[in-house]
């Protein structure tokens, strides 16, 4: 078991694992976000004519 | 050299491609589980009384009673809910509140300016499950088809987060259904600031559409997103004496009047409008705003009116149609819409709907006082609307 965490391969595939795994939750998901914070970065104006 | 290169594949290209792997099956496991077990997420229940039974409000950033409000007024079979854009005012004419104090026929305005196809088509996806004969109008501009489509202040305002929730988690709706809203999300993304996980599951699910395994895990993932579930009691609606209605004899009534008061101006648009918008600083009239609709091909609020009009086909929604005029007398090339309007008319005739079509792009054809603007419905048109609407929902 030791053998195997001190692998470097092994060590690297968890890493890039999780690094994928983060990017998919935090960045894709955003779940550590609050849904319904969101606005528009575009203002519409009225217009009458 | 030889060693590096090595090295950078044991170490690092290896652990990448079984990193994807463990991923890969990580996603595939978590689909499995949620499509076995379902989502581990309890449902919001937003329960309460339907209170408006009358006049219009414009969205439902309020809070939880205003989407009350628009699911009661969708369920309730008495309602005639009337959704529309910058035309539904406080006009006493004004078919909501003609309709339910003169003619026993109780109906609620809902909407504002911006409030397009696309958005509709998101809040009556989230109300699904109240769609069934449901008695809705539609009021449509023909400016909207002057635009690209629906504005994403406007959507993120008109359709709510737990909305999106619901379209999110509702396993009655067509997985394409819930496409069209994630390609919006995904087509806007850059435009929205700071999205909460609903936004991002739909970005991410148009994103991963033509990556299988990822777009599954994509879609468990959504339906993992805490659902809402509106469960709202419909108002008891008391049965009101009917007034009798001389429809020609008001209508005229009310043309006369509208036209009598204006005075400032050749355009039949009411006085203080005319001297606020349609007069310069220095008291000169300013040109109208080129109209310059795409085609109907690439249109993309035709597509999405047209995604309105097979969901109302589709949930056997009592569904009637208004198109409304501009003002030929301030605008001088309305032709330009003539090819998109007939088209219009055409889909909602064929899908067997009634559709009152108001426009007109010559003066000759044009009803002073239909508008009491350049593109605001007055009393003699509101009126016009609701003589149709009795005979729409007899």
């Amino acid at each position: 078991m030791k053998n195997i965490l001190k692998n470097r391969i092994f060590r690297n595939t968890i890493v890039y694992a999780l690094l994928l795994l983060g990017y998919v939750f935090i960045y894709e998901m955003r779940i550590f976000k609050r849904d319904g914070a969101s606005g528009s970065k575009v203002d519409f104006v009225y217009q009458q004519f | 050299m030889k060693k590096h290169i090595g090295d950078l594949f044991r170490f690092h290209l290896l652990p990448l491609c079984i990193g994807v792997c463990v991923t890969g099956l990580f996603m595939a496991l978590f689909t499995l589980y949620v499509r076995s077990c379902g989502s581990p997420v309890q449902d919001e229940i937003i329960s309460g009384t339907q209170q408006r039974v009358r006049g219009n409000f414009s969205n439902c950033v309020a809070g939880p009673q205003d989407e009350l409000e628009l699911a009661a007024a969708l369920k309730n079979p008495r309602v005639l809910t009337i959704m529309g854009s910058s035309e539904l005012g406080s006009d006493r004419y004004s078919s909501y509140f003609f309709l339910s104090d003169s003619l026993n026929m109780p109906a609620i305005g809902y909407g504002h300016a911006y409030h397009q196809s696309f958005s509709m088509y998101c809040e009556l996806l989230a109300m699904e499950e109240f769609l069934d004969s449901s008695r809705i109008c539609f009021v449509i501009s023909p400016g909207w088809f002057d635009t690209q489509g629906t504005h994403t202040q406007a959507f993120l305002e008109f359709v709510r987060p737990a909305f999106l929730r619901s379209i999110a988690t509702n396993p009655r709706l067509q997985p394409e259904a819930r496409m069209e809203v994630a390609r919006f999300v995904y087509e806007h993304r850059s435009e929205i600031e700071d999205p909460g996980p609903t936004l991002s599951y739909f970005s991410a699910l148009y994103r991963s559409r033509h990556i299988p395994l990822y777009h599954s895990f994509v879609e468990s993932w959504g339906s993992t997103l805490q659902g809402v579930k509106y469960e709202v009691k419909t108002a008891d609606i008391p049965s009101r004496p009917e007034i009798h209605i001389d429809w020609d004899k008001r209508l005229k009534q009310l043309q006369d009047t509208f036209v009598h008061a204006v005075t400032n101006n050749e355009l039949y648009v009411g006085n203080a409008y005319y001297s606020k918008y349609l007069l310069d600083e220095q008291g000169v009239p300013r040109k109208a705003k080129a109209i310059e609709p795409d085609p109907p091909a690439t249109n993309r609020e035709l597509a999405d009116f047209m995604l309105l009009l097979n969901l109302l086909e589709s949930r056997n929604v009592r569904a009637s149609f208004v198109i409304q005029p501009l003002n030929p007398y301030y605008y001088h090339d309305l032709e330009k819409y003539n090819e998109i309007i007939a088209l219009l008319e055409e889909r909602i005739r064929s899908k067997g709907y009634p559709c009152f079509n108001m426009f007109v792009s010559d003066k000759k054809d044009y009803e002073p006082g239909t508008l009491r603007d350049i593109m605001h419905l007055g009393d003699y048109g509101w009126l016009k609307i609701s003589r149709f609407l009795k005979t729409s929902y007899p």
